[in-house]
């Protein structure tokens, strides 16, 4: 079934489209739904399809060296999931996805998504700016890395977790591949951030304490 | 302490190998056929220790953070 055109205007980047590509658009994909904990795509396989997130959230997993499953990312509304595996040489999926929570997706197939791409000039320019912004967000990570401590990185994500500049429940892996670095050194440095007397943590409750401690630690270059 | 007190475990990940349990400092999980369930759920402190030790990521335990008000 069609998707419905309200699901793509609540997308900020699919309603800036022209009427003629968002019809389309809507003629060419569907919707589907998963319930948490239920897989999307998995890493390996053939990518046969591109995926907008409509609503929930989700977590893109890929197994590592040793056979551990790692979160690489966590996505919320509005993210799209593995065009970048439709446009690649292999066509394979790059990583597994699962749904967090209740989620639903706009989907559109390899063909219809190359289809759209040659015919509609704007829905080309949507995904350049698509890739340029994951290409501007890993630039931004990387100068994280290079500029900031990990503690620093992990002072002003927390900060803004309660400040709710980002939204949700997080894991200690989906902080962890937020700011660059692994679920081991999170933990480690949230028992000493909690010794420090910088925050307090009950149970799945996390308390920050001390704002201008944060601060301090968040500018922490050395 | 209800259940979304306790970290969520997601038996279609899970393969049963029980780090889960062996890891547990409380000795609050234990195997049954649906797979690790909270034997004892007033005995875990969400450590986060079943979190690290699961290989397959079937374990997932969520954190909030907010600023502590006086």
């Amino acid at each position: 079934m069609a998707t419905n055109p309200n699901d793509i205007e609540k997308n900020k980047r699919l309603a800036a489209l022209q009427p003629t590509t968002k019809k389309e658009l809507a003629l060419r994909s569907f919707t589907t739904q998963l319930t948490a904990g239920e897989t999307l795509i998995v890493e390996g396989m053939p990518a046969e399809y591109g995926y907008f997130l409509l609503s929930g959230s989700v977590r893109v997993l890929r197994m590592n060296r040793e056979g551990r499953v790692q979160v690489l990312a966590r996505l919320g509304p509005g993210a799209p999931i593995n065009f970048i595996s439709l446009i690649s040489k292999q066509k394979r999926n790059q990583s597994s996805v699962e749904a967090i929570q209740k989620s639903r997706f706009l989907v559109l197939s390899t063909s219809d998504f190359d289809d759209l791409r040659m015919h509609y000039p704007d829905f080309s320019a949507c995904f350049l700016e698509i890739f340029a912004d994951r290409m501007s967000r890993m630039t931004d990570l990387a100068a994280g890395l290079s500029l900031y401590t990990v503690r620093a990185r992990l002072a002003r994500f927390l900060m803004a977790l309660a400040d709710q500049s980002v939204q949700g429940d997080w894991t200690q892996d989906e902080i962890a591949a937020h700011i660059g670095t692994v679920r081991d050194v999170v933990g480690r440095l949230l028992r000493e951030f909690e010794a420090d007397g910088l925050i307090k943590r009950n149970r799945q409750q996390i308390f920050l304490l001390d704002r201008e401690g944060l601060i301090r630690l968040s500018e922490d270059d050395s | 302490m209800n259940q979304n007190d306790l970290p969520e475990i997601d038996y279609a990940r899970c393969d049963r190998c029980e780090l889960c349990i062996t890891s547990c400092p409380e000795d609050a999980l234990m195997m049954t056929d649906q797979g690790p369930t909270f034997k004892l759920p007033h005995s875990c402190t969400y450590c986060l220790a079943c979190e690290n030790a699961c290989p397959t990521a079937a374990i997932r335990a969520p954190l909030t953070v907010t600023w502590k008000s006086d």
